[in-house]
Formats: C-alpha cells, structure tokens, sequence
C-alpha cells in the first residue's frame, strides 16, 4: 500500500551548504499493518511523513501509495491519505460539526456521506456532546480527537499519525491508542511515528529506527531484538541515539 | 468544473464565516467607522472656522471690490442685516442698533480688498480672496447713481469648489434676506420711521478652476481616508487566513487535502476582497451619512454636496483598490511564519501606501500625469469623482493599470501561498522570493511573466518623466523623440524580460521561441505584414475624429506631426525598433510562459489582449480608440506565432506592418490613413496568400520550445 524508494531530502540553508534531513530511506507498509516510524528528534521522521503524503519535493526518490506517485499525482494521494499531527490545529471559529463537515467536503465526501461517518465517528471518539461546541472551547485531549476524526472523515486507507499522543495525557493518550488498533482491524496501512515507545510496542506490527535520516534498522520487534541483542524498544532508542550507524553491527 | 466552483464557493463561504465571527473583523467593520467620521467631521468643521477665525473678532470672510463706493454701498446693507439678525436672536422685544459701518466684539465680519478687477481674479484663484462683489447695474434708473430707494444688482463672483466660498455665501444672503426683509416691511407699515435705502439683489456668478490653490485638497483627504479604513479591514483578515493558519497548524491540514493550491488562495482572496469591500462600504456609508448630517458636503465638494451618482462611483473604485490592495496583502502575508511576522512585514507595507496616497493630495496634481502610478492614481481618481470632473478615459487607465498590478501581486502570492520553503523552512527569508532557480528552466514562470509586465507600466511612466526634463518651452526636441521610442522600447521590451529571464535562468532558445521557422512561414509573414494594413485600419475610418483624437487631441496631432517631419529612414527606425522588441517580450517571452498552462487559442486571445492594453496604457494620450488596431494585430501575430511555433515571423510581420504604416503616415496629410476600398480588396488577397504560405509552412507540434535545449 505504502511503498518508499530511495527517498533523500535536502534543505539548502541559508549562506550556502544544505542539510540533508533524509537520506536514501526505504521500505513498505502494507494494509492492516501498523509501522512504527521510530527515532530520536531531527531523525527526519515528519519530513519522510511530509514527503509520501507529497507535501514535500524529494530530492531524490519516490513514494506512492497505492501505486500513485507522491510527486506525479498528489490529489490522488492525498485523496488515499489521512493525516494527524501534533501541531495540527482546528478552526478556532467553527463547531466541531462544522470542521468535520467542511473537511469532508474538501475530500469530495457527499454530505449524506460524511454525516453518516462523522455521526459514527463522533460515537467512537467520543465527541457526540461537542459537536455543536466551537473548537475554541475545546481540551487538548478533545482537540487531539477531533483532529483524528478530520483525518477520518474520508475513510482514507492510508493513515500518517505524526506524533499523536504528544502532550495528551494518560486518559486522552489511550482513546487515541485504542483507536489506532481499530484501524488496523480496519485494514489500513498505518505509519506512526511517537516517542512514546511502550505504546508503540504495543501496537506496531513492524518497526524502522531512523537516525539522522537514515534507516538504521527496520523489522518486527522479535527481529530488532535478535539484531540489536536489546530487549525492549528504548533501550535500543539510547542505543541508537549513542551510537547511531553501529547498531547493525 | 460546476463541482469544483461549488466546493470553491463553500471553501469561501467557510473563510467567511470563520473571520466574521471574530470580534476583531467586527470592531474594525463597524465600530470604526461609527466612531471615526463624526469624530472626523468634528475635525473639518474646525479646521474651517479656523482658517476663517481672527482673534478677538470671530469668523472673518474676505471679500474683493472694484471700487471703494461699491464695498461702502454694500457693507452697510451687509451689517444692516446683521444687526437685524443679531436682534432677532436676543427676542421680539429687542431693539435693533442704529446702523454702524463697525461691527461689536464676536460678531462676524467681512474684510474687504479694493483693487482692480484684474488683481481681485487673481487674488481669488490664489485664495487670498473668498469671493469678488461688484456692482452689475440699477435695477431701477441705469441713468442715477447708485444710492437709497435703489434696487441693485450686485454680483458675487466665487469659485465653484472653494469650501470659503460656500461660507461667504451663506453668510452674506443671510444678512441681506434680513436686511431686505426688515426694508419690505418698513415699506408696507408706513407708519415706521426710518430712511429708506437700496435693496440689493445678489447673483451668483460661480467660476469654474482647474488650478488647485496653495491649500492641499481636501476632497482628496476623503478619498485617502476611504482607502486607508479599506486597507484596515483587508489587513487582519489576509494576516489570519494565511501567517495565522500557520501558525495555528491549520495551513498544512489544509493543503494536505486534494484542492488545488490555487483554489485555496483563490478562496482567501475573495475572503479578503469581501471584508474589504464590506469595510469601504460601511466606512463610505458612515461617511455619507456625516457629511448630509453635519452640512460637511457642501462646503467639501461645493454646492452640490455628495450626489449619489458620486457615492456610487466612489465605490466602484474602492472596490477596485480592494481587488489591487487584498493581492498584495496576500502576497507578502503568505510569506509570513506567524501573526507577528506578518505584522512586521505589513507595518513598511503600510507606510509605503501612505506616501503615495499623502502625495495625491498635493496640489497641482493631474490624473492624467499619475493614471499608473499604483495608489497615486486611485486617490487622484477618487478626488476628481469627489469634484465632478473625472475624466472616463484616464479613469479606464486607472482601472486596467491597477487590475495588471493585482493580476501580478496575485501570481506572486500563488507562487508563494503554500510552497514547501514557506510552509515548513524555519530559515526562510524575504530574499528566498528573489532566489534564483537551481536549474535553467524552459519557460518563465507566468508569475514572472506577469509581473515583467506590470512593471513595465512604472517604468514607463518614469523613463517618459525623466525625457521630459529635456523638454525645452515644454516641447522635447526631435532628435530626442526620435531616439526616446527606440531607447524607451529597448528597455522595456528587451532589458527587462532579459533581467527576468537571467533572473529566472530561462533559456533563450526556449523561453523566447527564438528558434528557426520554416522559410515558407518567414516569407508568408511578410506578405501578410504588408498587406493587413488596409484590413486592420478600414474599420477605423467609420470613426469620428475626435475618438481618434483621445483626450489629448494636441498631443495625438503633434505626433503625427513629427512622424511626418521624419526623414524615410528615420521613420523606420522609429517603427522597426520597437516592432521587434515587443515580439521579443509578447510572442517570445510571455507566450512562451502562458503557453505552457494554456490552451493554443487561450494563449493568442491571453497575449493578443495584453498587447493591446498594454498599447493602450503605455501610450494613453493616444486614447482607446486609438489603439483598436493593436488588439486586432497581437490576435495575429499570436496566430503566427501558435502556427509557427517561432518568434520570427512574428518580428517580420510586425516589422512589415508598422514600416507600412510608417511611409503611408508621411504620404497622408490627414489624421488618418485614408483606406481606398480598392486596399481592402488588395489587402485581403494578400492576407490570404500571407496566412496559406503561413499555413503551409506550418510545424505540426503544438510548440516547437519543448524538448528546445
């Protein structure tokens, strides 16, 4: 569903020279499965989210989804694509219903449609008593749930989650954790990136550690383990901030 | 296509709804103005009794007489009037005050000038005076001196748009309907004592003025304000809808879903021009209703106040300024990471708007001079529908220019809105909009394109300006026109595409179209150049002359007057210059960028309307009329250039058709070219043949700059 080739991203920088944010990364996620994009900050984890969903020019590379290339087709990507992200806001001035409603319509979604989903997203996330409420009103932990619904709204078969439990606590945390596990019963393909690497244990079904833009090493977790010779996924975290490229050694 | 207008439409609406429910949008759409205008008003009032006060004494008019009989003759009918007015106010039972040339402490006063009548019309012109009085004649016996029991015509000569002159005026019938109506009663109760004496009639005698006075216009203070209150609502919702949905991490929710970028700033701009727009019209509304409530109008506009023909115009342009101002503030918003950057960036914005718009309230300022000059022209233009005297074609000069400034700072504001360096680079700066391209391109981009061309206009304005301080007695002289096209053409047409295209690292092979063409299309494009001449100007000759006059008819006349003092080679240089550098810009560099996102018949109607207007608004004084030929000439060449796939048949068309026009111009002694209808025929035939060889020649890729390296 997710395919990823080669993809490098180059930042010039101000005065001359350039960053290099990612470097020649690649792997595939198919449906039903659950990719825990993991590393630490500045590993390039939001700029290859950014890349597949064709925010972002590769420098060099590809992704597609579902066999659409990020760069030669970006509508209908985005169209596949449902994306979440901690820095993500919400229009302060319109309801939740309206917010809901409005995105649905720039996906193409018929009203009857998306009022339909929205109704039964509403009573998975828990929003039915906010929908008539202005986004401005809302908590974080409901912001977050909203924001989850958005990216819903369109029953896309790609989910790009961009650290979605970040400054939500524990309660708020885990309505959003469970739900990502209903989307892999669901079957979609699912890319998510947290620091929260209990949970991510938990709900990945495959793992890539990314270090300054590279993949340093991807498979399940009884797979990193026998590679790593660590047992849980944040002792590899430090060891991977440590050490870096050595960790497959 | 109706789906995607639909989901525009509702794209809009939301923006709407979301900057109308904040506060802010509300205080600066209603509250403003509610409390800006009376305050304003409140503001002018004293601004006129000040000039008009002198200590001690209270409002002095200042008025001019021929001769010292004729002020003495007057001034005692005048204080006659306000004594009587004066009594009136104290009460029935007051007396009135025997008749005195002195007038008591606070009462108002007429100071007076004795001159000549020569001296009295410069004074009033120059404002030392508010109105000139003089005697026409006795109403009575023409053979008696001037004296008591006399009916006296006097007239009061002011200028129609001077706000002291409606003062005096009012003033001065005031006091003597008193003084005449106390003289009629006097006569019809006979039993009153007293001397009778001359009744005066007063006729107006208005006077139109083209020089402003030393003052600066007021009325085109109104104007200023009105686009000042404009530029305050469009400025809060262009920041929010763009700088604050980035920093809201609504920006990128945004583009993450399937609508074109351009949709979505296309949806902001009307969001911006909308609020905008409600922004003029409350503050025009609030400034209507001020000026009748507080009698401000008369005394702005003169006599006739603030018509609604005049209110309704002034809305026109506002919304025009909208248009113009919204895209600019999109643009340089767009750029902006957060509310206060793009509050850092608008400040300069703001200051710069208002030095313009500060200079169009100098006096002495023609709109026909300033017709391009972004924000000048508005004001100006505004100011001259204020006073009654705007003019429709440098007003159609106004409205294309300022459309070409915002069609520009619109392509700008898409290439930015958006772009990656922009939505998520920290390191960004306003320098990165002026980066060079890393790669060499094919074609400019058709922002770049737009925006070579609406600078033109400027830079056409300031070459002609800085030619005419060469002028001697206001005349350039012939040797300097000769050279002033070419140069002016070489700057325009060929240096500043040729910056732009360096700039954008287009190759000239391909973003010019300078590529070979077939010898059968070189040839039928000189066939059709000099045989469309006929085809192009016979519908002119059904024109009236003064339509081809324009509105500077003297210097329409003059021109051709020196194209004929030309020698033959001196002619074409003058035609064959420009001819080939605007086939270098229209049908080499702007096709070329236009061509890639459009249509081929798209593209020839785009360029060939471009190329007319732009005949039109670099060369105004020739009028619209004028210019007709030049549409119907760039759909040509843009049909030349399409079949071609090359610019230079186009440069030989061009070049036959204007060499033509150039040596039939020196043979004719009319103001026209006189079209036989035998040249019709002619003209046709040879078109025809022109057009097949074209035809035939024909290269069949739709154009031949695609794979050009």
């Amino acid at each position: 569903m997710i395919r990823v080739e080669h993809l490098t991203k180059t930042f010039p920088l101000p005065g001359g020279g350039s960053l290099t944010a990612v470097s020649d990364l690649s792997f595939t996620v198919e449906a039903g499965e659950i990719y825990g994009l993991l590393g630490p900050n500045g590993a390039g984890k939001t700029t290859t989210l950014r890349m597949i969903l064709g925010l972002l020019q590769p420098t060099h590379g590809e992704a597609s989804i579902a066999g659409f290339g990020s760069s030669q087709f970006p509508d209908e990507v985005k169209r596949r694509v449902g994306l979440v992200s901690a820095s993500a806001g919400l229009y302060q001035g319109l309801s939740v219903e309206e917010m809901l409603l409005f995105f649905a319509d720039l996906y193409a979604v018929p009203p009857a449609e998306a009022r339909c989903e929205m109704v039964k997203l509403s009573r998975l996330l828990g929003l039915e008593e906010f929908l008539g409420q202005r986004c401005a009103t809302l908590s974080t932990g409901q912001r977050q749930r909203v924001n989850l619904a958005r990216a819903l709204i369109h029953r896309p078969p790609v989910m790009l989650l961009d650290e979605p439990t970040l400054g939500l606590d524990v309660l708020a945390s885990q309505v959003v954790t469970e739900y990502i596990d209903h989307l892999r019963d669901e079957g979609k393909a699912v890319i998510l990136t947290t620091h929260h690497l209990d949970d991510a244990e938990r709900h990945c079904t495959r793992f890539g550690l990314l270090h300054r833009g590279r993949l340093v090493s991807e498979g399940t977790l009884a797979e990193l383990r026998a590679r790593t010779g660590c047992v849980s996924l944040i002792e590899m975290f430090l060891k991977l901030s440590q050490v870096g490229p050595a960790l497959n050694r | 296509m109706t789906t995607d207008l639909a989901r525009l439409g509702r794209l809009t609406r939301k923006e709407l709804s979301e900057i109308l429910r904040d506060r802010r949008t509300i205080i600066t759409l209603v509250l403003m103005p509610i409390l800006l205008y009376p305050l304003l008003s409140v503001a002018f009032r004293q601004f006129f009794l000040a000039s008009r006060l002198t200590p001690g004494q209270g409002i002095e008019y200042r008025l001019g007489f021929v001769s010292k009989d004729e002020l003495e003759l007057f001034t005692f009918r005048l204080l006659d009037g306000e004594r009587r007015l004066n009594a009136r106010s104290l009460g029935p039972s007051a007396k009135v005050p025997p008749a005195s040339t002195a007038a008591p402490d606070g009462e108002s006063l007429v100071s007076a000038l004795v001159a000549p009548l020569e001296e009295l019309d410069a004074s009033l012109h120059s404002g030392r005076i508010d109105a000139i009085v003089r005697l026409m004649d006795s109403g009575n016996d023409k053979s008696l001196p001037p004296g008591p029991e006399q009916l006296l015509n006097f007239e009061i000569i002011y200028l129609q748009r001077s706000a002291g002159a409606h003062g005096v005026l009012t003033h001065i019938e005031e006091r003597l309907a008193a003084a005449n109506e106390a003289d009629l009663r006097r006569r019809l109760n006979r039993s009153a004592i007293g001397r009778p004496s001359a009744v005066i009639r007063l006729l107006r005698a208005p006077v139109a003025h083209d020089a402003v006075g030393p003052m600066i216009s007021l009325a085109s203070l109104v104007p200023l304000i009105l686009i000042l209150m404009t530029i305050t609502g469009a400025v809060y919702p262009a920041i929010d809808l763009t700088a604050g949905e980035r920093e809201r991490g609504t920006l990128e929710i945004l583009v993450a879903a399937p609508v074109p970028r351009l949709g979505l700033l296309f949806a902001k701009y009307v969001t911006v021009v909308t609020v905008a727009v409600v922004t003029a019209l409350v503050n025009l509304t609030a400034m209507t209703a001020t000026l009748i409530l507080s009698g401000l109008g008369p005394m702005l506009f003169g006599s006739q106040g603030l018509s609604a023909a005049v209110v309704i115009q002034m809305f026109g342009l506002l919304l025009l300024f909208a248009a113009f101002f919204s895209a600019v503030l999109l643009c340089i918003t767009s750029f902006a990471r957060s509310f206060k950057e793009a509050q850092a960036y608008l400040i300069p914005l703001m200051l710069v708007s208002l030095a313009p718009g500060v200079l169009g309230m100098l006096p002495g300022l023609h709109l026909s001079d300033w017709s391009v000059a972004p924000l000048v022209n508005i004001v100006l233009l505004g100011r001259d529908l204020l006073e009654s005297r705007a003019n429709a074609g440098t007003a159609a000069i106004v409205i294309v220019a300022t459309l070409i400034y915002a069609a520009a700072a619109i392509a700008l504001a898409a290439r930015v809105f958006g772009a990656e360096g922009v939505l998520y680079s920290e390191q960004n700066t306003v320098g990165d909009l002026f980066r060079r391209p890393e790669a060499p391109g094919r074609c400019a981009a058709v922002s770049a394109a737009l925006w070579c061309l609406a600078l033109m206009i400027p830079l056409n304005f300031v070459l002609r300006g800085t030619a005419v301080l060469f002028a001697r007695d206001g005349d350039l002289p012939d040797a300097l026109r000769l050279w002033m096209t070419p140069a002016v053409s070489l700057l325009l047409f060929a240096a500043l595409p040729g910056l732009f295209a360096w700039h954008g690292r287009v190759r000239l092979g391909s973003g010019f179209a300078m590529v070979a063409a077939p010898g059968l299309t070189l040839a039928g494009a000189i066939v059709l150049g000099i045989s469309l001449w006929p085809l192009v100007l016979w519908p002119m000759s059904f024109l009236p002359e003064h339509a081809l006059l324009g509105q500077n008819p003297e210097y329409v006349q003059e021109s051709i007057e020196f194209v004929r003092r030309l020698t033959t080679p001196q002619r074409l240089v003058l035609v064959v210059v420009p001819a080939v550098l605007e086939e270098w810009f229209f049908r080499g560099y702007l096709y070329c960028a236009l061509r890639r996102h459009l249509g081929g018949w798209t593209t020839i109607l785009a360029t060939g309307l471009l190329f007319g207007v732009a005949h039109w608004v670099l060369n105004f004084e020739f009028g619209f009329m004028r210019q007709l030929p030049s549409f119907a000439m760039g759909l040509a060449l843009g049909a030349v250039r399409e079949v071609s796939g090359s610019v230079w048949p186009g440069v030989l068309l061009h070049v036959g058709y204007n060499a033509s026009l150039s040596l039939l111009l020196a043979q004719d002694t009319d103001l026209r070219i006189t079209v036989e209808p035998w040249w019709v025929f002619a003209g046709a035939a040879g078109s025809a043949l022109g057009a097949g060889l074209v035809w035939c020649g024909r290269v069949r890729a739709p154009d031949r700059t695609d794979g050009l390296e």
